[in-house]
């Protein structure tokens, strides 16, 4: 029976010889085997060293142009023929070894070269018409007859290439060109020959830890992965050996793709993979600390039931977290109840917080109405815009917040109030707590977990991530192509404050979109409100002082109409120091608008 | 076979090259190259070293005796130099210890001259003569630009400095004890790029280098199991291929040092 092996696959019997080896298992073979016998598919490379020997005219121009190239001569001055080259590749400070003209004694023996090159052992030597290369202990041989050249390149002292006469598959010219030769295994050479042998030695040693049928090993060879499985295989009526041998791809690609797998968990970027949490939301993205600082805290606080105050300002997306928050809850399951308590009108907050009983006042439904405490049984309610209950109220809701029951309004019987709040805030409620505006143990009821959303303007570096995200969002409601945002609409928009952080970017983003003619948003496409007095760009403390510093000038100027005596005079500085920084900031005479200057 | 070996690696060699091998336990030796007196460079430490020694043991100087860094002694040329003295802050005081060790450890150009200017160049000329260096000869102190523009150089031989370090290992400069500690001074020499290149740590390698613009050289003894002497230095405008030259040269002689160990062990054996 004919065996179809693939190519894989190294085969052996019960003594370890390998009795077949496809060509994918010549990277992990032994290239310091005494007779070379085997390589895998190449080509010249940077720091190998070329044994080279031809009797051929080297006279093309592109064959002493592959010589140039191969940075082995700085300088060809004439043709170069009968040549034995030893040369390392990629390297002019290294002078090649070069003998030509040599003379071949037919009935005897001779020596063309025996040295030692960059710690490699070579010696050329001859037998009447045979050719020897001995390199590091390594014996090749050709007979001069059917060789066009003989070469060898040697590889961190064993030979990674070998020409082969007759059956040439890679001019000498294509080879100096570093053209990638086709791989070699001479199948004869390979027969019998010791596993031991045959393989790298560290290859060796992990097909050694393979004991039973089926059991496989992985470990990096050449910067790769590698998975070898051993499986037994009755054939011919005697028991084989086939070791499959399974390319697991680049360490160093693998290596990248888990780093940045590493950098992003870092970032809190997918942090809720393995966390609980997904904060893989653009709202949250970014690597700064006090994104990262939020991001544990969130985590920690999902988990639990405790009461979370989410504070910043308007439009920085406390809504979103609040919805992210009981999603990562073991709540999620259960209504989420979102109530913007400054949306609801003074007097009706109370009944829509806890809801009525049938007839509890003039104009209430028939059959009463749940409150959103009750929607949100067994859920999360929250409470935006906390800061607008009415004080009167805020009594009522610390009461239910302790005891966690409520009664709705006209009602007797008693409700439990099984929700996990969430409050949210723009307002300082400190300051309001000051003020006698908001309950101070309401404020402390509410303020056990509190987190703070920074603006968008504190987090400049997460912007180009951002707006990565949104946009796409954008183009698909809007329902058009995805557009790109052009480095300097980007530069613009890293120089805008942000007053009303993520929600007007969205705003402007979707206004650029709509504007944008062509595939990219260009900077007029992108419409910001005026410039603010002082951008987001950063500034040295010294050009924050400058240009204040002009600012009060150019304004005291104004007001005084140019007289720089009563400009000076108002800014609290000497004339001969307001002449000098008229001068350093170039305030021109008309701003100035006086006659002295 | 090794002179054969030698001449094949430096046929391409488009310079000036000296190179000698000593076989120590035979006194067999082979001189190859087409050039034998080079510009001295950093080699010239060698010989006030042992110079300092000669005054040692003739009691004129004590290993113990201070020297004060003065401003005058710090290098005034713009040239990038060897060395650690020059980095301490004038005042510093040392010892005459001291500064031939810095002198020929780490090759301190400052050193050298203190010592020089100490010893006396004729002084140390002196010295050397008597131990058969005709041709190499300190005409100069290191970093000197007046002289250096004047085209005054310090010279040495290879095949002198090989005898040299053939007498000093027998023992015969300046004292037994006194040849024993230059050579043991010499094993701490830290310029590793030539001799000791492909050798591990553990091999005993008594030597001292040179580098400069266009020079390259190291010369010392190999303490392998047939230890040898080995001196090269090259002059060329390429010192990069010059020294990949000599690693060779120098991986050859330990090859060859070790076949003849082989060898003689099998002779011995075949006597017995």
């Amino acid at each position: 029976m004919k065996h179809v092996w693939k190519d894989n696959i190294i085969v052996t019997n019960r003594k370890e010889e390998v009795l077949y080896a496809g060509y994918k298992v010549l990277p992990y073979i032994n290239l310091w085997s005494e007779v070379p016998f085997a390589y895998p598919e190449g080509k010249a490379e940077s720091g190998d060293i070329l044994v080279c020997f031809t009797e051929k005219l080297l006279e093309k121009p592109e064959e002493m142009q592959a010589l140039k190239e191969m940075k082995i001569f700085g300088k060809i001055e004439d043709v170069l023929q009968n040549i034995l080259l030893v040369a390392y590749v990629d390297n002019r400070e290294i002078k090649p070894l070069l003998k030509r003209n040599l003379t071949w004694n037919v009935d005897g023996e001779g020596v063309f070269l025996n040295t030692i090159y960059e710690r490699n052992e070579i010696c050329v030597f001859y037998e009447k018409d045979v050719l020897f290369f001995q390199v590091n202990g390594q014996r090749l041989c050709w007979n001069r007859k059917d060789t066009e050249y003989a070469a060898v390149l040697i590889k961190d002292r064993g030979v990674k290439y070998f020409s082969t006469g007759a059956e040439e598959r890679i001019s000498l010219h294509n080879l100096l060109d570093r053209q990638q030769y086709p791989a070699r295994l001479d199948r004869n050479g390979v027969c019998g020959k010791p596993l031991q042998e045959f393989l790298h030695k560290k290859v060796y040693e992990n097909v050694r830890k393979l004991t039973t049928d089926g059991e496989e090993v992985c470990f990096a060879c050449n910067g790769r992965g590698l998975t070898l499985r051993k499986e037994l295989l009755p054939m011919d009526g005697a028991e084989h050996v086939v070791y499959l041998f399974e390319d697991s791809g680049s360490i160093m690609e693998e290596l990248a793709k888990q780093s940045k797998k590493y950098k992003m968990l870092t970032s809190g970027e997918i942090e809720g993979m393995v966390s609980g949490i997904d904060f893989n939301s653009f709202r949250f993205w970014g690597n700064e600390e006090i994104i990262r600082e939020m991001g544990r805290l969130l985590q920690k606080c999902s988990v639990t039931n405790t009461t979370v105050l989410l504070t910043g300002e308007s439009g920085t997306g406390k809504t979103f977290l609040a919805r992210e928050i009981h999603k990562k809850s073991k709540r999620s399951q259960k209504p989420f109840v979102h109530v913007n308590c400054a949306a609801i009108p003074y007097q009706l907050i109370e009944s829509e917080l806890f809801g009525y009983e049938e007839g509890a006042f003039t104009g209430a439904r028939r059959g009463g109405k749940k409150g959103y405490f009750e929607m949100a049984h067994g859920g999360t309610l929250f409470l935006d815009e906390i800061g607008e209950i009415p004080l009167a109220l805020q009594g009522k809701l610390l009461e239910v917040l302790q005891s966690r029951t409520f009664y709705p309004i006209g009602g007797t019987q008693k409700y439990e109030a099984d929700v996990r709040l969430i409050a949210a805030t723009n307002k300082n409620l400190k300051e309001m707590v000051k003020d006698k505006r908001f309950r101070e143990d309401l404020y402390y009821r509410i303020n056990v977990f509190p987190i703070e959303i920074p603006p968008l303007r504190k987090r400049q570096e997460s912007l180009y991530s951002i707006i990565m995200d949104i946009l796409p969002d954008i183009c698909n409601r809007l329902e058009i192509e995805p557009l790109l945002l052009s480095s300097q609409a980007f530069e613009k928009m890293v120089q805008y404050p942000w007053p009303g952080n993520i929600r007007e970017l969205e705003n402007i983003l979707e206004k650029a979109a709509i504007l944008s003619d062509s595939k990219i948003i260009l900077p007029e496409d992108v419409m910001l409100s005026e410039e603010e007095p002082f951008t987001a760009k950063a500034m040295t403390l010294q050009e924050v002082r400058e240009r204040a510093e002009r600012e009060a000038i150019e304004n005291a100027l104004q007001i005084f109409h140019g007289d720089k005596n009563k400009a000076a005079h108002y800014l609290g500085i000497g004339r001969s120091n307001m002449f000098e920084k008229v001068k350093r900031y170039h305030i021109s005479a008309e701003e100035m608008d006086g006659d002295d200057f | 076979m090794i002179f054969n070996k030698i001449k094949d690696r430096i046929g391409n060699y488009d310079g000036s090259i000296g190179i000698c091998y000593i076989d120590l336990r035979t006194g067999n030796n082979c001189s190859v190259g087409n050039c034998d007196v080079f510009p001295a460079s950093g080699m010239v430490k060698l010989l006030v070293l042992i110079e300092s020694f000669r005054r040692i043991e003739e009691g004129t100087l004590k290993k113990t005796d201070r020297y004060i860094l003065k401003e005058e002694d710090y290098p005034k040329s713009m040239e990038k130099t060897y060395g650690a003295l020059e980095y301490l802050h004038v005042g510093t005081e040392v010892t005459v210890e001291d500064l031939y060790k810095l002198n020929a450890i780490t090759s301190d150009n400052m050193a050298f001259n203190i010592l020089l200017k100490l010893f006396g160049q004729e002084e140390v000329n002196r010295t050397i003569r008597k131990y058969g260096c005709r041709k190499t000869r300190i005409n100069r102190a290191l970093l000197d630009d007046k002289e250096s523009a004047r085209g005054v150089k310090n010279y040495v031989s290879v095949q002198e400095i090989a005898n040299l370090l053939l007498r000093m290992e027998n023992g015969q400069i300046i004292s037994r004890n006194a040849s024993r500690e230059i050579l043991s001074i010499l094993c701490n020499h830290q310029k590793v790029r030539i001799l000791p290149y492909y050798f591990g740590e553990n091999m005993e390698i008594a030597h001292h280098s040179g580098f400069d613009e266009r020079e390259i050289m190291d010369m010392g003894i190999v303490y392998c199991e047939n230890p040898f002497i080995l001196c090269m230095a090259a002059s060329a405008d390429n010192t990069r291929d010059a020294e990949s030259i000599m690693r060779d040269i120098t991986w050859m002689c330990y090859e060859h040092s070790k076949q003849l160990n082989q060898n003689r062990i099998i002779e011995s054996g075949m006597l017995d």
